[in-house]
């Protein structure tokens, strides 16, 4: 049997307590190492999203990628794209710190609206009247400051105060959607849709590799003749693109997608963010929900294409722009814009042409003349059982048409994604 | 006396000498003193989990910015100081430092660009 002395114990103890003591060093060693690489990955993050706040306030320009410095100290390097995604722009961010980086991108676009309700171009000489239950809340600009109780299809104004706000005459001069604003969804449009885009087929969609990939370009579906599409998961950015009407059904989730076809019937019952872009109209079926930041655009070049525009049918819902507008220099070409009772718009309505507003407006509609249509008669210049009025407080969706060269918000990130630094 | 039958045990610690159990129990004695040094050591200078300190406390500053305008100095305990400033940094942007220091050493320092007010 062994025998052990004192000391034989003492030196086992002292090498049990050596190796707690070297556990604990080892411990304490492999913390800070996480720690560190967790704050180096943290503060890639933080510089990513400060490079966003910069291409937020018009820092970045150039078409390409580019390495910004951001601090001026060349401590804080950060890779920028930013690239125009129809009424909005999209930014992809690179940054890196030690062997660590980070890719995150982000949709920004204006926010901030006018704040008055109801522009009207100063070309029409007529008095705006207004009748049934339309109400008023804010400031209203139209042709001599005329704004008179109405009568129509046996429906009184029912109100005391006309308008809740000031009343301004219309400067002279018609309203037109800008020039800045038709070129830039040209030029997006062509740029995403032209040489260099990623074309795919709708079953091609679900064999990408580069989804997540910040600085992938966005990719096109072309759907050649296929004329609807139904019980379908889109996640964006993506363009949809269709020469012929397109009908978007009932059961398709559509999340960042941008639409180009010359006709485009949105019947989605699924809230959806989505902006399209046509050339003789556009309809949103009832119910449907375009939630921000979402655009209804028709810009007309046809010469005789008679009369373009957008529909809203009742309880349609579209947060974000809805835009009316007639490049062609033939007058035939008429555009419009018609908001069935209890449709809304939230944010910005740019027609120059006629407005038909039986609904609810928060934000501006910016216009060339009002018109009514009943079963009777079409009218000039009536407003029935209307709502204009100001968004609440912090929920302002206006601006991407009129103010798209101001600063912008942050509309949407994306996660960031962490990886090994790939150098070169 | 039968042979199968054990005395009663009273085992103890053998020591040869006197030395011996000096010996052994200094040794005991120095592991345990060695193994708190490094304990006490290893928790004195982990910066670690001050950092991760630091950079909660940031981000917290930045969920409630407006209780935290410029040159705002804040204890976050444990002797640490967390100092805010803020810079114009070109048309609608503000450049936030966020120091943080125990005494005169500095654990982090944080710089983000932020939209103007």
């Amino acid at each position: 049997m062994l025998r052990a002395s004192a000391l034989f114990y003492a030196v086992t103890v002292a090498l049990l307590i050596g190796m707690v003591s070297a556990a604990i060093v080892l411990l304490a060693h492999f913390r800070e190492v996480e720690t560190e690489r967790w704050l180096a990955q943290e503060r890639a993050t933080s510089n990513a999203r400060s490079a966003v706040q910069l291409a937020c306030a018009g820092g970045i320009t150039d078409a390409q990628a580019q390495a910004v410095d951001l601090f001026g100290d060349g401590a804080d390097s950060v890779l920028v794209h930013a690239e125009d995604l129809g009424l909005l722009d999209r930014v992809a961010v690179r940054a890196w710190v030690g062997p660590d980086e980070v890719e995150l991108s982000a949709i920004i676009g204006p926010r901030a609206g006018d704040p008055r309700v109801l522009v009207l171009g100063g070309a029409d000489i007529g008095a705006l009247n207004v009748c049934g239950d339309t109400r008023i809340t804010g400031d209203v600009v139209v042709p001599n400051a005329d704004v008179r109780r109405g009568y129509i299809e046996g429906r009184p104004f029912a109100h005391e105060q006309l308008v809740d706000g000031a009343i301004t005459a219309s400067p002279r001069g018609s309203i037109a959607v800008g020039s800045a604003v038709i070129d830039r969804i040209q030029r997006s449009l062509g740029r995403l849709t032209g040489t260099g885009a990623v074309p795919l087929t709708l079953a091609g969609l679900a064999f990408r590799t580069d989804t997540g990939d910040a600085f992938a370009p966005v990719p096109v579906v072309d759907l050649h003749g296929q004329r609807s599409i139904d019980q379908l998961r889109l996640k964006g950015p993506l363009v949809l693109r269709s020469a012929d009407t397109l009908e978007i059904g009932a059961d398709v989730d559509l999340d960042m997608v941008v639409v180009q076809a010359p006709f485009i019937a949105i019947r989605t019952l699924r809230p959806a963010t989505v902006q399209c872009f046509a050339e003789r109209g556009v309809e949103v079926g009832a119910g449907t929900v375009l939630s921000y930041p979402s655009a209804v655009v028709v810009i007309a070049e046809a010469e005789d294409a008679g009369q373009c525009g957008v529909t809203l049918d009742s309880a349609a819902v579209v947060e974000g722009a809805v835009i009316a507008a007639v490049t062609a220099r033939s007058s035939s070409t008429r555009s419009a814009v018609s908001i069935a009772p209890y449709a809304t718009v939230r944010g910005e309505v740019l027609c120059d042409g006629l407005v038909e507003q039986r609904g609810t407006v928060q934000g501006t509609v910016w216009a060339n003349g009002i018109s009514l249509r009943t079963a009777s008669s079409t009218y000039r210049g009536h407003l029935l059982d209307a709502i204009l009025e100001r968004p609440p407080l912090g929920a302002e969706m206006g601006a991407l048409a009129t103010r798209n060269d101001e600063h912008k918000q942050v509309l949407r990130w994306t996660a960031p994604r962490h990886r090994p630094r790939v150098r070169g | 006396m039968d042979s199968t039958t054990a005395p009663p045990s009273r085992a103890r610690l053998k020591a040869a000498t006197l030395l011996e159990s000096v010996l052994a129990l200094a040794l005991l004695a120095g592991a345990s003193s060695i193994a708190m040094v490094i304990y006490q050591r290893t928790l004195a200078t982990s910066r670690a989990f001050q950092r991760a300190a630091a950079w909660s406390a940031t981000e917290r500053v930045l969920d409630d910015l407006v209780h935290y305008p410029a040159g705002t100095t804040e204890e976050l305990g444990g002797g640490l100081e967390l100092t805010v400033d803020v810079v114009p940094a070109g048309k609608g942007l503000q450049a936030m430092t966020f120091t943080c220091a125990e005494g005169d050493r500095t654990i982090l320092e944080r710089r983000v660009l932020l939209p103007a007010p």
